[in-house]
C-alpha cells in the first residue's frame, strides 16, 4: 500500500496538485475573461477555473502506478484506486476552505464543488480514452464549457460555473458526475491481470 | 515522404480537423461591430488562436512526451539541436497557424470583403502558436504526458486569455491582437503588431531554451545567460514599444477615401461605397436649401480623422448597412461643427451646455427645412417651439441666424437670444 502510494507520490503530480490550490485560495476573486462564442468574453472567477486543474494533477498521479502488478496483488485496487482520488479531492478542498478563510475569498464553495464535478469528469475520460489523456480532459470541459455556455445561464452542462448559493442544481450535478465518474470504468479481473502480466 | 512523415509523427493530422473546427465555430459566431469592414471581421476571426494555440500545445506536447518516452531526449544526436526541434514543432505550428488565418479570412469574408489578413495580424498569430508550441513541446520534453498535458493547454490558454483583464490597459497589447480593433476609421497598430511579435519570440526562445537536452549536448552557460538576456530584452523592448497605448490595438487609418461632390463633398472610406449611393442624393438637397437661405455648410464631411478636423471640415459617420433615414441623420449631424472636446464643463452655463443647444437647435432647423420625418430628429415641444419661430422669419434671416448658431458653437459661446432653449 504504501509502495503503490510512493508511486503515484510524483512530484510533478504534487506540483500541479498544490500550485492551483494556492491561486484558488489567494487569487479566487480574480476573474479570467473566458472567450466565449459571439458574445464578449466571460469573466470567470480563478476559483472557478483552477479546480481543473488540481483534479488533473489528482488524476495524473493514477498513472504513476503500475497497473499489472497492483491488479495481480490480493488488495481491490479498484476499489483503492478510486477512493484515493474521493479523498484526495476532499484533502484539496479542506485546504481550499482553509485557504479561502485565511484570505476571505468569496468563491470557497464554487471551487469545493468544481473539485468534486471536474474529478468526476476526469474519471469518465479515464475510462473512455485512458489514464494519459485523463488528464486534459477537465480542462477541455471546463474551457469549452466557458465557450460554449454563458456562465450564470442555468444550462445544465454548465454546472461548473453556476452560483453556489442560488443554484443547488450545480451541486447536484457535480455529484452525480463524481458518482458518475467512481462508478463507471471497466473492472478488470485477477485472473485477466496476472494473464496480462504472464504474457508480458 | 518527409512531409507525410512530419505529419505522422506529429499528430498534426489529428491536429487539423480539431484547429479547423474550432477557428470556423469562432469565425462564425461573432460579427464585428463595424460590419462592412473585412479588417474587423479578420481580427474577430483570427481570435480563434486563444483556442487554438492550447491544442497545438498539446500537440506539442505529445510530440516532445513521444521523443521522451522513447528516451531520444535523452540521447544525444548528430543534427543540432535546434534543427531537431524546428522540424518536430513546425508541422504543429503550421497547421495550427493555417487554420486560424482560413478563420481569419472567414472572418473578413462575413464582413463584407475576401481578402487576405494583414501581414501584421498572421505574424502575430504564428509567434502567439510557436511560442505555444515551444512551451507545450518543452513540457513534453520534461514530464510525463499525464502531467505535460494539462501544462501544455493552460498556459498558452491563460497566457492568450487573461490580457483583456491586464492592468494597466496597454499591457493587454503585449500579447496580441485581443479585442477592440477595429473601426472603420482605425487600422491595426504597429506598435501592438511589433510588441506581441516580440513577445511571442522571446516566449518561443524561452521555450527553446527550457528543453531537455542530452547529458552530453547541454546548453553551454553563456549561451543560456545571453539567451536569458534577449528573451530579457524582448520583452522589456515589446513593454516599451506599448507604453502609453490605450487598451486597444488601434492607430488612426490612413489611406485615400472616396469623395464625391462639392461644397460639402463627401468622402467615406471604400468600403461604404454603398451607402455614398443613398447620401449623394440628400446632399443635393442640403445644398438647395443651404442655397436659398445662405446657410454656411462644412466644406467636407469626411469619415477619415488622419487630418485634424476643424471647421469647415467635420467627421461623418454612416453606418453599414443602415436604412436611409439613419444615414440622413448622419450626415445631418455632421453639417454642424464638432468641437470635441474643446466645449467642457457641467452646470446650465458652461460652454458644453451652450454648444449642445446650439447643435439641437440647428438640427432640428435642418430637419424641418428639409421634411425629415420627426423620428430622425429628436424633438421635445419648446424645441419644436423655437424653430417654427425660426422658420417664421425670412429665409435669408433664417440662414444668418443658423450661421450665428454655428458660430457660438465654434467658440462655445450662448447662442443668439433668440435661438436659446431655457
Amino acid at each position: 500500500m504504501i509502495w503503490a502510494l510512493r508511486a503515484r507520490a510524483r512530484p510533478g503530480s504534487l506540483v500541479l496538485i498544490l500550485v492551483p490550490l494556492l491561486g484558488i485560495g489567494l487569487l479566487s476573486s480574480t476573474a479570467l475573461p473566458l472567450p466565449h462564442l459571439g458574445f464578449a468574453a466571460t469573466r470567470v472567477p480563478l476559483g472557478e477555473f483552477l479546480p481543473c486543474l488540481t483534479v488533473a494533477g489528482l488524476v495524473s498521479a493514477l498513472a504513476g502506478g503500475s497497473p499489472e502488478r497492483e491488479l495481480a496483488s490480493s488488495r481491490r485496487w479498484f476499489v483503492l484506486e478510486r477512493l484515493f482520488v474521493v479523498c484526495g479531492c476532499t484533502a484539496a478542498c479542506a485546504v481550499v476552505v482553509l485557504l479561502s478563510r485565511l484570505s476571505s475569498s468569496p468563491v470557497t464553495w464554487e471551487a469545493v464543488r468544481n473539485v468534486y464535478g471536474f474529478c468526476g469528469v476526469a474519471l469518465v475520460g479515464r475510462a473512455l480514452l485512458g489514464v494519459t489523456a485523463a488528464t486534459a480532459v477537465p480542462l477541455v470541459y471546463a474551457i469549452a464549457t466557458a465557450v460554449f455556455v454563458t456562465p450564470y445561464s442555468s444550462a445544465w452542462w454548465g454546472w461548473a460555473y453556476l452560483p453556489s448559493a442560488t443554484e443547488p442544481n450545480g451541486w447536484a450535478l457535480a455529484i452525480f458526475v463524481l458518482g458518475l465518474g467512481v462508478g463507471c470504468g471497466r473492472r478488470v479481473t485477477r485472473a485477466a491481470a496476472l494473464g496480462v502480466v504472464d504474457s508480458a | 515522404m518527409r512531409a507525410r512523415a512530419a505529419l505522422w509523427f506529429s499528430g498534426a493530422w489529428w491536429l487539423l480537423p480539431v484547429a479547423a473546427v474550432l477557428s470556423v465555430l469562432f469565425a462564425d459566431a461573432g460579427f464585428p461591430a463595424d460590419g462592412s469592414y473585412p479588417l474587423a471581421g479578420q481580427v474577430l476571426g483570427a481570435q480563434s488562436v486563444v483556442l487554438v494555440a492550447p491544442v497545438v500545445g498539446l500537440a506539442a506536447a505529445w510530440v516532445g512526451g513521444r521523443l521522451r518516452s522513447a528516451g531520444w531526449v535523452a540521447r544525444p544526436t548528430v543534427r543540432p539541436a535546434w534543427r531537431v526541434w524546428l522540424a518536430r514543432l513546425t508541422p504543429v505550428v503550421l497547421v495550427g497557424w493555417v487554420a486560424v488565418e482560413v478563420s481569419a479570412v472567414r472572418g473578413g469574408v462575413r464582413a463584407g470583403g475576401w481578402a487576405l489578413p494583414p501581414p501584421g495580424l498572421a505574424a502575430v498569430d504564428l509567434s502567439q502558436l510557436a511560442a505555444a508550441g515551444a512551451i507545450g513541446y518543452a513540457a513534453g520534453t520534461w514530464l510525463r504526458l499525464p502531467i505535460a498535458a494539462p501544462v501544455a493547454i493552460v498556459v498558452p490558454y491563460v497566457v492568450l486569455a487573461f490580457p483583456p483583464a491586464m492592468e494597466p490597459l496597454w499591457l493587454r497589447n503585449m500579447f496580441g491582437i485581443n479585442n477592440g480593433c477595429c473601426l472603420i476609421y482605425q487600422s491595426l497598430s504597429t506598435r501592438a503588431v511589433l510588441a506581441s511579435v516580440l513577445t511571442g519570440a522571446a516566449l518561443t526562445l524561452l521555450g527553446y531554451g527550457l528543453v531537455h537536452r542530452p547529458v552530453i549536448q547541454p546548453i553551454r552557460p553563456p549561451a543560456r545567460a545571453a539567451g536569458a538576456v534577449v528573451v530579457c530584452l524582448a520583452l522589456a523592448g515589446a513593454a516599451v514599444i506599448v507604453r502609453g497605448m490605450g487598451p486597444s490595438p488601434v492607430q488612426t487609418r490612413t489611406g485615400t477615401t472616396l469623395c464625391r461632390g462639392n461644397a460639402p463633398s463627401v468622402c467615406v472610406w471604400p468600403e461604404h461605397r454603398a451607402e455614398l449611393q443613398t447620401v449623394e442624393p440628400f446632399l443635393v438637397r442640403v445644398r438647395t436649401a443651404a442655397g436659398a437661405s445662405g446657410v454656411q455648410l462644412p466644406q467636407v464631411l469626411t469619415e477619415s480623422i488622419s487630418v485634424p478636423l476643424r471647421w469647415p471640415r467635420t467627421k461623418v459617420q454612416l453606418a453599414p448597412h443602415a436604412g436611409r433615414a439613419l444615414l440622413q441623420s448622419s450626415v445631418l449631424y455632421s453639417l454642424f461643427p464638432q468641437p470635441f472636446g474643446r466645449c467642457t464643463g457641467v452646470d446650465s452655463q458652461s460652454p458644453a451646455y451652450f454648444y449642445q443647444d446650439a447643435a439641437t437647435i440647428t438640427r432640428a432647423w435642418w430637419a424641418a427645412e428639409l421634411g425629415l420625418s420627426r423620428g430622425t430628429v429628436a424633438e421635445d415641444a419648446q424645441l419644436a417651439q423655437r424653430v417654427k419661430q425660426v422658420r417664421a422669419l425670412p429665409l435669408p434671416r433664417q440662414g444668418e441666424l443658423i450661421d450665428a448658431a454655428e458660430r457660438a458653437a465654434v467658440s462655445c459661446r450662448p447662442l443668439p437670444t433668440m435661438m436659446q432653449l431655457r
